[in-house]
């Protein structure tokens, strides 16, 4: 029954904090997508720069591509990652047909597309990746399933459809992402963009230092305009704010009542086994033997019981993974593999803590009695 | 020797109320001897069982175990003494359901820390003695009630104590397992082991070799 009810309250918090987690992980990725810090993009073009990810318009600007090596040099910048608008082109992807934008990123610096990849896997020069309405949404749910890794032609080269995005309500949905040196690649003879040149580079900078690196950049004289981001990030932050403290209180409160079940639990199988504790006491167990017999009783007990329930719940999170976010709706970032092996060890041990500690008073109390009263209570 | 002297034992019945399980007790319970205490239903046998083997503590009066004073002695102290001295039977079935009969008998063995694996063989050996050498491997459950008694009985001596303190160890078993239980007992006293038997039964508390009888928390005869 202890190990049941362990089972239960791991099970409970291995789900409920394997979801907060997932729900953080995403909150963190749109973060990062929607609050690019500061975006670069060549002088007279800063008022478009919205436009481009509000919309997905690949509009055709460039500026010299080692710009961002400068940018680097700044001490405050964090990251720097270039993106090349290149055509919109006539294309069927995914069973959906259309025009969608092509825009070149760099995986190796990349910090805002990789946040809306609904799964972990490796991208090659000629992978691509597509928004949720550039036909992504079609393989959202069947991630898995490599007939999704179809081959559609884009600049005469022949492109492996990769990863779909997670909706994300803005211009990406609609865009088409290659990789920045299949870009080069194809664009051989400047056919679609001049060499060497990128079109935006976006910046995350240390935090609040947005205004200063801006300046900085503006000193150096690069013929650029900077763009400061909207501010999203702060104001994802503040709405899920409420979301995550009403999470953790949940987990909170599971704690709590498993902790209660759990001694409410032990008391009743103490008060069964009273007699047999006396009769071991009376047969030269000491009160510290008895109590650890039964301490440890319960840790092992609670321990089996909070594996399979960890367990379980990994095995039910994990194998209906595509359920759970069609249910949803969200773009729920499940941890990986060690991650949620860690969420699960993690689970387990504190179950079984928590069962440690609610025995360790109805143990405390039983083992003040003398060995007959204890015989005589558990005889009635 | 065993010495309770003015042994009184009140239990506390609710806020107000009183019982006193037994009244200024004295009685001597010399080395060979082999005692049944006997009387009627809440008469204060179990408890005298259970001061004589210190599982309770008494509110007033004292015991001694071979002249010295142990009725106030640490929990510790008092269980060491229980472990090294006393063998208890209970009235109940007192075997744990998922051990077999051998482990079951080298249980106090465990409990104290004290096995070895010699406690093996002579854990096989008293199951001999009390008759079940072919169940050594079972499990509670798959023997009778007076086989389960005989177990228990096994596991009061793995310890080779000085005394066996039996609380109705023929209750609820057939006359025939309560004979052979008896039979081990006088053998038992015989190789010069110290038995205290808490009875009912007046045929069988007969072949003991001393006789005390309760009543209301008192001794009322002694034979």
């Amino acid at each position: 029954m202890l190990a049941g009810s362990a089972a239960i309250t791991a099970f409970i918090l291995f789900t409920s904090y394997f979801f907060v987690f997932s729900m953080e992980k995403s909150i963190s990725a749109s973060a990062n997508r929607l609050g690019a810090d500061l975006m670069i993009v060549p002088k007279g073009y800063g008022g478009q720069a919205g436009d481009m990810i509000v919309s997905g318009t690949a509009t055709k600007f460039y500026m010299p591509g080692e710009i961002i090596n400068k940018i680097k040099t700044i001490s405050e910048v964090e990251q720097a990652s270039p993106q090349i608008y290149m055509e919109t082109l006539p294309l069927i992807c995914c069973q959906v047909e259309g025009h969608f934008p092509v825009v070149a990123f760099d995986p190796k610096t990349d910090f805002t597309i990789k946040s809306w990849l609904a799964m972990d896997k490796p991208f090659e020069k000629f992978d691509y990746i597509a928004g949720a309405e550039a036909g992504g949404a079609n393989y959202l749910y069947a991630m898995d399933n490599p007939a999704m890794e179809e081959v559609t032609v884009m600049f005469d080269k022949e492109f492996t459809m990769k990863i779909p995005l997670f909706p994300t309500g803005m211009g990406t949905d609609k865009t088409i992402f290659i990789h920045i040196d299949a870009a080069k690649e194809v664009n051989a003879g400047e056919k679609y963009f001049p060499e060497n040149s990128v079109s935006t580079i976006l910046v995350k900078t240390q935090p609040g230092m947005q205004e200063f690196v801006k300046r900085q950049i503006e000193r150096m004289n690069l013929d650029v305009d900077v763009v400061v981001g909207s501010g999203l990030k702060q104001t994802v932050e503040k709405q899920v704010l409420p979301v995550k403290a009403l999470s953790y209180i949940m987990i909170g409160l599971v704690i709590i009542m498993s902790a209660l079940q759990v001694a409410t639990m032990f008391t009743a199988l103490i008060s069964e086994r009273k007699k047999e504790i006396g009769m071991l006491r009376a047969m030269g167990a000491s009160r510290g033997v008895t109590f650890r017999i039964l301490l440890m009783e319960a840790g092992i007990a609670s321990f089996i019981g909070a594996s399979i329930g960890s367990l379980l719940g990994g095995a039910a999170l994990y194998d209906n993974k595509t359920l759970i976010f069609q249910l949803l709706q969200l773009p729920l970032l499940f941890p990986n593999w060690p991650t949620g092996l860690l969420i699960g060890s993690v689970a387990t041990l504190f179950t079984t803590i928590i069962a440690v500690v609610a025995a360790y008073f109805p143990v405390r109390s039983t083992l003040k009695l003398q060995p007959y009263e204890a015989i005589r209570e558990g005889e009635y | 020797m065993i010495r309770l002297e003015n042994v009184t034992k009140t239990y506390k019945l609710g806020q107000e109320k009183k019982i006193h399980a037994l009244s200024d007790i004295n009685v001597t319970i010399h080395p060979g001897d082999f005692i049944s205490v006997v009387g009627p239903s809440g008469s204060g046998k179990s408890t005298f069982l259970a001061m004589a083997g210190l599982l309770e503590r008494p509110n007033e009066g004292n015991i001694y175990f071979d002249e010295k004073e142990v009725s106030r002695l640490k929990d510790k102290q008092k269980t060491k003494i229980r472990a090294e001295k006393c063998g208890f039977v209970f009235q109940f079935p007192s075997l744990i359901p998922t051990l077999n009969a051998l482990e079951n008998v080298i249980l106090p063995k465990t409990l104290d820390r004290t096995f070895s694996s010699k406690d093996l063989e002579r854990g096989k050996e008293l199951l001999v003695r009390v008759g079940l050498e072919d169940k050594v491997d079972n499990l509670p459950y798959q023997m009778s009630g007076g086989e389960q008694r005989r177990v228990a009985l096994a596991r009061a001596l793995i310890n080779e104590p000085e005394y066996i303190l039996a609380d109705e160890p023929t209750g609820a078993v057939d006359e025939a397992n309560a004979n052979i239980i008896i039979d081990l007992f006088k053998n038992w006293n015989q190789t010069g082991k110290t038995i205290i038997m808490v009875t009912h039964d007046m045929k069988l508390a007969k072949k003991a070799s001393r006789l005390i009888y309760i009543d209301k928390g008192k001794i009322i005869r002694e034979e």
